[in-house]
């Protein structure tokens, strides 16, 4: 059958109603427009339903279709991310890993010998990065505030996996950097912790951006 | 080949012998997907979004695998089902 616009609209909005992620509303809505044109009955929006119950599930059962389909493919990003990182100490990448090592050891000789703590610098780059990763996001819409819009995995996956080092950095602070910290560790060892995670977190984002550009796509 | 290009195929091919029910068929293309043995591109087609799947680099490999392992199986099935009894 060929749908009318506004046929094709009450389909759109019916599916856009079943689905919570706009990748599955594209494969769904694909599919029984797909399935539309090949019967030879007239339109009804009941039909709709009919062909989304009988090869989809509930609107319940797509949800968690779609929960499923993000976990797996977000662990599974999780994965060459982590991947990526162990990569770091493969003989090809060696001079760069040597490069963040001598910083990493500069700003700690640096740091020892003026006795300088380096707390406010982490605190000052970690709130820097954050806001700079969420303009980021929202700049390529990972992020909507526009609540007629649908959520995409990607973004989530994309977020999910950006904003992981933010999540460590409090728990961080509060136990290892901050004055009163649990262990009262002294300047010298506190910059060694805050170097080690900045050289962790710079890794991290190597990975993240050689991952992003090669491999991540959820569509 | 997209999902709904898939059911069509597999009902051509088995003459509606095999109804493939979507249901089961895309969390088993989006489960393949995410252990990276699917690759897949999307395409604007009257209008809408198409997801197309094909095997990736470890897909055609795993394939080779899942082939032998089918194939070993009907043997082992064949042998099962062509035993007969003894009853002397």
């Amino acid at each position: 059958m060929r749908l009318t616009e506004l046929q094709t609209v009450e389909v759109s909005k019916y599916v856009a109603a079943a689905t919570q992620y706009r990748e599955t509303y594209h494969e769904i809505y694909d599919h029984v427009m797909n399935e539309m044109a090949d019967l030879a009955l007239p339109y009804d929006i009941e039909l709709v339903g009919k062909i989304v119950r009988q090869h989809f599930g509930s609107f319940k059962e797509i949800k968690k279709h779609e929960h499923r389909y993000l976990t797996r493919t977000k662990y599974s990003y999780f994965k060459l991310l982590a991947l990526e990182i162990t990569g770091l100490f493969r003989i090809t990448n060696i001079a760069y890993t040597i490069l963040v090592l001598v910083l990493g050891g500069l700003a700690h000789q640096f740091a020892t010998k003026n006795a300088y703590s380096l707390t406010s610098v982490y605190l000052w780059l970690m709130g820097f990065s954050f806001v700079l990763v969420s303009v980021w996001l929202f700049n390529n819409r990972y992020i909507l505030f526009n609540l007629r819009e649908k959520l995409t995995m990607k973004g989530e996956i994309i977020g999910w996996l950006l904003l992981f080092p933010f999540s460590l950095a409090p728990m961080l602070f509060t136990v290892f950097l901050a004055e009163h910290n649990l262990f009262g560790l002294s300047i010298q060892v506190k910059n060694l912790i805050t170097i080690s995670f900045f050289l962790l977190v710079i890794s991290y984002a190597r990975s993240f951006i050689i991952l992003y550009r090669k491999r991540l796509k959820v569509f | 080949m997209y999902g709904y290009e898939i059911t069509q195929k597999v009902k051509i091919i088995t003459q509606g012998e095999l109804l493939l029910k979507e249901g089961a068929l895309y969390p088993a293309l989006h489960k393949l997907e995410a252990e990276g043995l699917l690759q897949t591109t999307t395409e604007v087609v009257d209008n809408r979004v198409r997801k197309y799947y094909a095997l990736s680099e470890d897909g055609d490999k795993e394939v080779v695998n899942k082939l032998q392992e089918a194939k070993d199986f009907i043997t082992q099935l064949q042998l099962l089902l062509n035993l007969k009894p003894n009853f002397s």
